[in-house]
């Protein structure tokens, strides 16, 4: 978890930080703020072109804006071409500690995993004896990871998920009756990917089932079996995904949707909420709708 | 080990921590006090630093890493089996006497870091190159950075093994080494050697706060030690270093060299003469004052690298208060290592290939 920092900063400390020029007065920056809630000595971030300077009220307010602007005496100004990712990166560098890295007593960690240096692992976790986890990825509380499951560093595994459990597959045998499908394919998780509370992630059949780097998945999320979800797409809360679905690069799938097996999904593309998706989706386009049907496209 | 803001002026930098502190000394001990002095002069800026005077480098070498493809920014390498890194050149406060005080304020990104680390690995360094200087600037300033570059390092450069970090944090804002930084040294220390390189120059730097710092530093493993600096009117006087030794000794702090000041321009009125830092050195070490476990060694900064005043280094002085120092670094040896390296003109190569320099005294 994240606490604030109580820190003293001068301004032209933070216009050092991202390499560029301080415009106005350096004085000490206490804290961050938002825009709806101003205080002195505080660190903000302008995107709204529209937004007044004239409107800020307290004295020693440090703003970092994609545009210059006149500036009063108790504002100094920073120009960025992406204000908040700026803001961001004070916010983590400087603003920001992070939870210590530790593994629980309380977690069982088979013997034959392999954990890498610098892993955190939380409160009552799992973790069986065909599981590699790399460099400084953090387990949080309750959090199972089963099965042949590999990885990658710098990824976060939130609360209560459940990584390569059992699959759901069933065949019907002669008599009618569902015979199980037992799953013994790899989950391959790679570097710099988020999984959210509460997410499951399907052990895979025979093949592999895999996250590519920097996807970013939300709480109360299903991912079937032999999936793969190609780099930076984001996966928000409560989408379902069946089974064999490809989901291409830097795509954003909205809260609720739904996509059905066999699917293919092309890069850049956006499945509006609720949708439910049935064909495949070509790249650059976007999709709303049950069933998911093309709304734009974005070139 | 700050830089300059880019409008070319060492600005004064005084950090809320030291400001207050500065103000409790002077109430307590008065103004023209040493207690007070002590600090106040190594941070206050004063017009005697634009005074036009006989030291006129504006660095203290030159020594920038070219890469065969790319000039890596914020390396340098002077010494055959070290790299020095500059991660950051922001500090806390900005002491007056910086030998970095000319250089670029930068800060490098996670991109430039990882390939620092990546060159730090190339397989030609491997048999020689076996520790890293992270300094700036001050490292710790930006621990989230600074352990991004260490844990690369490890990663991808195997043949460093000790990794030594130049900071006056400690003294200038110990609110500030917190559990970032400390995690840097928890998570990391069963890979490589930590060293904390600090400089503390009088013995009224030692706050409680700073002492609990250290403390905290030292009980994860890190070894501490202090390269002092000679400076007229802070502690160039013998009672002024013996307790400032002392002090270190008791804290389990290191003692490497004790600096002459360089010679860089707006540091004239700090400079002592050489004669008189051996004086000091020698009272210092040879009249059992202090412990010979707390024993630093004298030394110059010249511009082609550190020299010990050993017999026979001293050649002679000229009419323009420059001594002429002989030094056992080869040329041959340095070109090896850093092929970008060039001959200050200060410097001459002597007939048995050895390196000698100009080294312009202080006054007294």
């Amino acid at each position: 978890m994240y606490r604030i920092k109580n820190l003293e900063i001068y301004a032209s400390e933070i216009a050092e930080f991202l390499n560029q020029e301080l415009s106005g007065e350096n004085f000490i920056v206490k804290n961050p703020a938002s825009i709806n809630n101003i205080k002195e000595n505080s660190l903000l971030f302008i995107e709204n072109e529209k937004f007044n300077i004239e409107k800020i009220a307290v004295n020693n307010v440090l703003v970092i804006s994609k545009l210059s602007f006149k500036h009063k005496n108790n504002v100094s100004l920073i120009i960025s071409k992406n204000p908040k990712l700026d803001f961001l990166r004070i916010l983590n560098e400087f603003f920001i500690e992070n939870d210590i890295y530790k593994i629980s007593d309380s977690a069982k960690i088979d013997s034959r995993a392999k954990i890498d240096r610098n892993v955190s692992i939380g409160e009552n976790v799992v973790i069986g004896a065909d599981v590699i986890i790399k460099n400084n990825t953090q387990i949080l509380n309750n959090v199972v990871i089963n099965g042949s499951v590999e990885i990658g560093s710098n990824c976060i595994i939130k609360d209560n998920s459940t990584i390569g459990g059992i699959g759901y597959d069933f065949e019907t045998d002669e008599n009618g009756l569902p015979y199980y499908y037992p799953h013994i394919g790899k989950i391959i998780i790679e570097d710099n990917v988020w999984i959210g509370s509460n997410t499951s992630i399907e052990s895979a059949s025979l093949d592999n089932t895999i996250i590519h780097k920097h996807v970013k998945i939300d709480d109360l999320v299903q991912i079937g079996c032999n999936c793969i979800i190609n780099k930076s797409s984001m996966i928000t809360a409560g989408v379902i995904v069946s089974r064999n679905v490809l989901i291409g690069e830097n795509c954003w799938i909205a809260p609720n949707a739904t996509i059905i097996e066999d699917i293919k999904i092309g890069d850049n593309v956006t499945v509006g909420a609720g949708s439910v998706v049935l064909n495949d989706l070509e790249n650059d386009s976007v999709y709303v709708g049950n069933p998911a049907y093309l709304l734009k496209t974005k070139k | 080990m700050a830089g300059i803001s880019k409008g070319g002026i060492f600005q004064e930098k005084i950090s809320p921590f030291l400001k207050n502190k500065m103000e409790l000394l002077r109430k307590e001990y008065g103004e023209d006090s040493e207690e007070f002095n002590a600090l106040y002069l190594q941070y206050k800026k004063t017009d005697i630093e634009n005074v036009p005077e006989a030291e006129n480098n504006r660095r203290h070498w030159e020594a920038d890493v070219n890469d065969s493809e790319t000039i890596i920014h914020g390396l340098e390498r002077l010494y055959n089996q070290s790299l020095v890194i500059e991660p950051t050149m922001i500090c806390a406060a900005h002491c007056r006497y910086c030998l970095r005080a000319n250089y670029e304020i930068f800060t490098l990104s996670e991109e430039e870091l990882l390939n620092i680390a990546k060159y730090c690995g190339k397989e030609e360094f491997h048999e020689n190159l076996s520790e890293v200087l992270i300094t700036g600037g001050d490292p710790l300033i930006v621990p989230k950075r600074l352990r991004y570059l260490i844990e690369s390092i490890i990663e991808h450069a195997p043949n460093i093994r000790r990794i030594r970090i130049g900071t006056r944090l400690p003294l200038q804002d110990p609110n500030r080494i917190d559990n970032d930084v400390f995690e840097i040294f928890r998570r990391n220390k069963d890979k490589v050697r930590f060293e904390i390189a600090t400089q503390i120059n009088h013995s009224v730097e030692f706050f409680p706060e700073t002492i609990e710092k250290f403390s905290l530093i030292r009980d994860l493993g890190v070894t501490i030690y202090s390269q002092n600096v000679i400076l007229k009117g802070i502690n160039d006087n013998i009672n002024a270093l013996i307790n400032l030794y002392k002090k270190m000794r008791e804290l389990g702090i290191e003692a490497h060299y004790l600096f002459h000041s360089v010679p860089m321009r707006g540091m004239h009125h700090f400079r002592t003469t050489v004669q008189k830092g051996l004086d000091l050195i020698k009272e210092l070490t040879n009249s059992g004052a202090i412990s010979g476990r707390v024993k630093p060694t004298y030394a110059l900064m010249t511009d082609i690298g550190k020299i010990i005043l050993y017999d026979g280094v001293i050649n002679t002085k000229n009419d323009k208060n420059q001594i002429l120092l002989k030094s056992s670094y080869k040329y041959e040896d340095r070109i090896k290592y850093n092929p970008n390296w060039k001959i200050p003109n200060t410097a001459f190569v002597d007939n048995n290939g050895y390196l000698s320099v100009w080294y312009l005294d202080g006054e007294e």
